[in-house]
């Protein structure tokens, strides 16, 4: 033994250096990830040469839930979002085109078939699931048709899942 | 933001340049003749302040070349998870191999201070107990179910570098810090577990520690 003042100090400096960074790494276990996923869908409406455009919503609103149900305002929107049932393999949910003239007429009813698949986040946040959309049924009030964009519903932020195509 | 990647690039380097420094042949040098082994407090101290995980580390290292000191890293630990999400217990016990390479020569015959990079490769045997989980749901309706029991092996390669000195004589004290990486973070994907000993948390592929050792030495110089 016989460490020169120099090296003692370089040692002790660089200890203090690694506690800090020992506790400055030192991740807390709270959980800022979001456990649900939302499936997205936009809609759409074929112009006069049948390319699809966006088709903004006025005042409309979508209708889904359990045991308590939601409604989601669409204005001036052309996009919605919800989560998926992580319980059962199938949603249904009802679009409203005009929420100032709701006739049975202008109400549409969607149901999704999926599969689902449990992923871990992390120790903090648990779980999250993915789904699969394998089937789309649908009442034709003002819907035409609606096609499956992407099945696989998961974190990526930027994927639309459903094409709502409305009629003229 | 320095990644994996590039603190692995960091600690090649020092790890290289280590080896200009010390080229010069040391005669005085005996192979095989003094070994270290000890405790890791840093992990004392962490089970301590921590209630969701207990480990214990010990280190045995022996002096291969001037330079260059085998190394084995040995221990056990549990680990808890406990939280609004997620409940279970895992433990395992784990072997870490690899070498210490020393950056100075020796100043003086039996000179033991030194500053180090080194390379690690560790192995584990992991329990983790059910677990249960619960995902909250306002729309649909909250879901909970049970993952069974399962028991997996943990590899991973570990970037080590840090400092040792004697601080009295045939006692010496030294941190370092890591960086590690699973090499199978596959197998475990389901559920890792909260906490491994020997690795860190273990949720994520990457893990980076700080171990504080205290050494005892002994054998010829």
């Amino acid at each position: 033994m016989k460490a020169t003042p120099s090296y003692l100090f370089f040692f002790r400096a660089m200890f203090l250096l690694g506690l800090a960074g020992f506790y400055g790494c030192t991740r807390d276990n709270i959980c800022l990830t979001p456990t649900l996923i939302n499936m997205r869908g936009g809609f759409y409406r074929a112009d006069t040469s049948n390319t699809l455009r966006d088709s903004l919503q006025e005042n409309a609103f979508i209708l889904f839930g359990g045991d308590t149900l939601y409604i989601q305002v669409l204005k001036k929107s052309a996009n919605l979002a919800f989560p998926l049932s992580q319980k059962s393999d199938s949603v249904t949910f009802y679009f409203v085109a005009d929420s100032s003239n709701i006739i049975p007429g202008k109400i549409d009813t969607i149901s999704l078939f999926y599969q689902r698949e449990l992923k871990f986040i992390s120790a903090a946040c648990g779980f999250q699931t993915f789904y699969k959309i394998n089937q789309v049924i649908y009442s034709q009030q003002v819907i035409d048709s609606i096609a499956i964009a992407t099945s696989e519903v998961n974190t990526d932020l930027n994927t639309e899942h459903l094409k709502i195509i409305l009629k003229p | 933001m320095m990644t994996a990647r590039s603190l692995t690039l960091f600690f090649l380097l020092l790890l290289c340049g280590s080896m200009q420094l010390n080229a010069q042949k040391d005669s005085t040098f005996k192979k095989w003749r003094y070994v270290r082994i000890g405790v890791d407090l840093a992990s004392v101290l962490g089970s301590f302040l921590s209630d969701e995980n207990n480990r214990t580390e010990f280190q045995l290292d022996i002096a291969w070349k001037p330079d260059i000191n085998l190394v084995a890293e040995f221990g056990f630990g549990d680990a808890r998870v406990e939280n609004e999400n997620l409940r279970y217990k895992s433990s395992n016990q784990f072997i870490r191999l690899g070498l210490d390479k020393n950056f100075f020569n020796r100043e003086f015959k039996g000179d033991k201070d030194n500053a180090f990079v080194g390379l690690r490769y560790g192995i584990s045997a992991v329990k983790r107990q059910s677990a249960t989980y619960f995902i909250t749901d306002p729309i649909w309706g909250n879901t909970e179910g049970i993952l069974p029991a399962e028991k997996f092996t943990a590899h991973w390669l570990e970037l080590t570098g840090g400092l040792r000195m004697e601080i009295m004589k045939n006692i010496f004290a030294g941190w370092n810090v890591r960086a590690k990486t699973f090499l199978n973070p596959a197998s475990f994907k389901e559920l890792p577990p909260g906490y491994l000993a020997g690795f860190g948390r273990a949720d994520q592929n990457t893990a980076f520690g700080f171990h504080f050792y205290l050494l005892y030495g002994f054998g010829k110089r």
